[in-house]
C-alpha cells in the first residue's frame, strides 16, 4: 500500500509543480530547463524506491505510474472541461505579423524565442515572414508561415 | 469560440481562462516561495523552528519537532548532575515503536527492557554533568509523542514525521 501512495503522491506532486510553473519550463529551450528535467529524475528516485529495491517494490511503481497517467487520460477525454485545466489552452502570441507583447510577457517568451523557432522549424529569416505564432499547451511554439516555405 | 480564418489561425481561444490560468501560476508560485521559507526554517525538519528542548529538575531533553522519514536525527539527554554513578534513561515503549535507535553516544553499559519501556544504563561521576546523544530514526509517518525518563525525572516530547 506504501509503495502505491508513494509513487501516486510523487506523480502528483511533481506534475503539480511543473503545471504551476508555467508552459515554458517544459519546453527544454534553455541549458537551464534541460538540467532541471535531468536533475528532476534523481530527486525523486530515491524517493520512490525508499529502501526497497526488489522487483517487486519496481514492478507495482511502474504499474502505479502507468495506471495513473491512464486513468487521467481517461478522464480527460470523458470530461473535456479538464482538459484545459490540466494542460492549458493554445495562446495566439503573434497575430498576422502582430506580436502580442502583454501575452509574451506573461508567458516569459520574447522575440528571440520566437525567432529561434522560426529558423529552426521553418528557415524562416525575419520576423515579418512570420504570419502567426500559437504557443501550444506543451510549451512549443508553432509557426505559421507568411508565404509558402522556400527550399 | 474559434477565431475566424481572417484573423488568426483557427485555435479555441478563451481569454477569461486564461486569465485564471495565469492568476493560478502567480498563486502557485507564492505557494512555492511559502514552502521554500518554510524549509529553510525548520518546518519541515532540521533548521531553528524545529529544534526544542524540555526540562525539569536539573534533567533537560533536546529533540527536533519535526523530522522526515528516514532521516537520522538526534535526542540529546542532559543532567546537571548525576545522582550516582549510574545515569538510567528510560524510553517509553510507544516511542521506540516509532522509532529506531541507531546509535548512543557513549554507549550504556546495559539495554534492557523495563516496565517504563527500554532502560539504558550509563556510567556516570556523581555530582557531575552528563550528556547522552540517541541517533534515532523513524519509519513511521505521523505524529508521535512520548515520553523519557532520566534518573526518574519524566520528561514529554513530540515529533511529527513527515512521510
Amino acid at each position: 500500500m506504501d509503495m502505491i501512495v508513494r509513487g501516486a503522491g510523487i506523480y502528483a506532486v511533481v506534475w503539480l509543480c511543473f503545471r504551476l510553473a508555467g508552459r515554458r519550463t517544459m519546453a527544454e529551450m534553455t541549458t537551464f530547463d534541460f538540467v532541471l528535467l535531468l536533475i528532476c529524475g534523481e530527486a525523486t528516485q530515491q524517493a520512490l524506491l525508499g529502501d526497497d529495491f526488489s522487483l517487486t517494490n519496481a514492478a507495482i511503481l511502474v504499474l502505479t505510474l502507468v495506471s495513473m497517467d491512464g486513468a487521467l487520460t481517461a478522464l480527460r477525454v470523458r470530461f473535456h472541461g479538464l482538459e484545459r485545466v490540466m494542460e492549458g489552452l493554445p495562446l495566439v502570441l503573434i497575430r498576422d505579423g502582430k506580436m502580442l507583447h502583454d501575452r509574451m510577457a506573461k508567458e516569459r517568451i520574447d522575440q528571440e524565442d520566437i525567432l529561434h523557432e522560426a529558423r529552426s522549424a521553418h528557415g524562416l529569416e525575419r520576423l515579418e515572414d512570420i504570419k502567426h505564432a500559437v504557443l501550444e499547451p506543451s510549451g512549443g511554439i508553432s509557426i505559421i508561415p507568411r508565404r509558402a516555405a522556400t527550399s | 469560440m474559434p477565431e475566424s480564418t481572417e484573423s488568426g489561425p483557427q485555435i479555441t481561444e478563451d481569454e477569461a481562462f486564461q486569465r485564471k490560468d495565469w492568476a493560478a501560476q502567480r498563486i502557485g508560485w507564492i505557494v512555492f516561495a511559502i514552502v521554500l521559507l518554510s524549509a529553510a526554517l525548520g518546518v519541515f525538519g532540521g533548521g531553528p523552528l524545529s529544534r526544542a528542548s524540555t526540562g525539569a529538575d536539573g534533567a533537560q531533553v533536546q529533540y527536533e519537532r519535526f523530522v522526515r522519514r528516514e532521516k537520522p536525527f538526534e535526542l540529546v539527554v542532559r543532567l546537571d548532575a548525576a545522582k550516582s554513578e549510574t545515569v538510567a534513561v528510560e524510553i517509553a515503549s510507544r516511542v521506540l515503536r516509532a522509532v529506531s535507535v541507531e546509535g548512543i553516544t557513549p554507549a550504556p553499559e546495559s539495554e534492557r527492557s523495563g516496565e517504563n519501556g527500554g532502560r539504558f544504563e550509563f556510567a556516570a561521576t556523581p555530582g557531575a554533568p552528563a550528556m547522552l546523544k540517541f541517533r534515532l530514526q523513524s519509519s513511521n509517518p505521523g505524529l508521535h509523542a512520548g515520553t523519557i525518563r532520566v534518573d526518574g525525572v519524566p520528561l514529554s516530547f513530540s515529533t511529527f514525521v513527515y512521510p
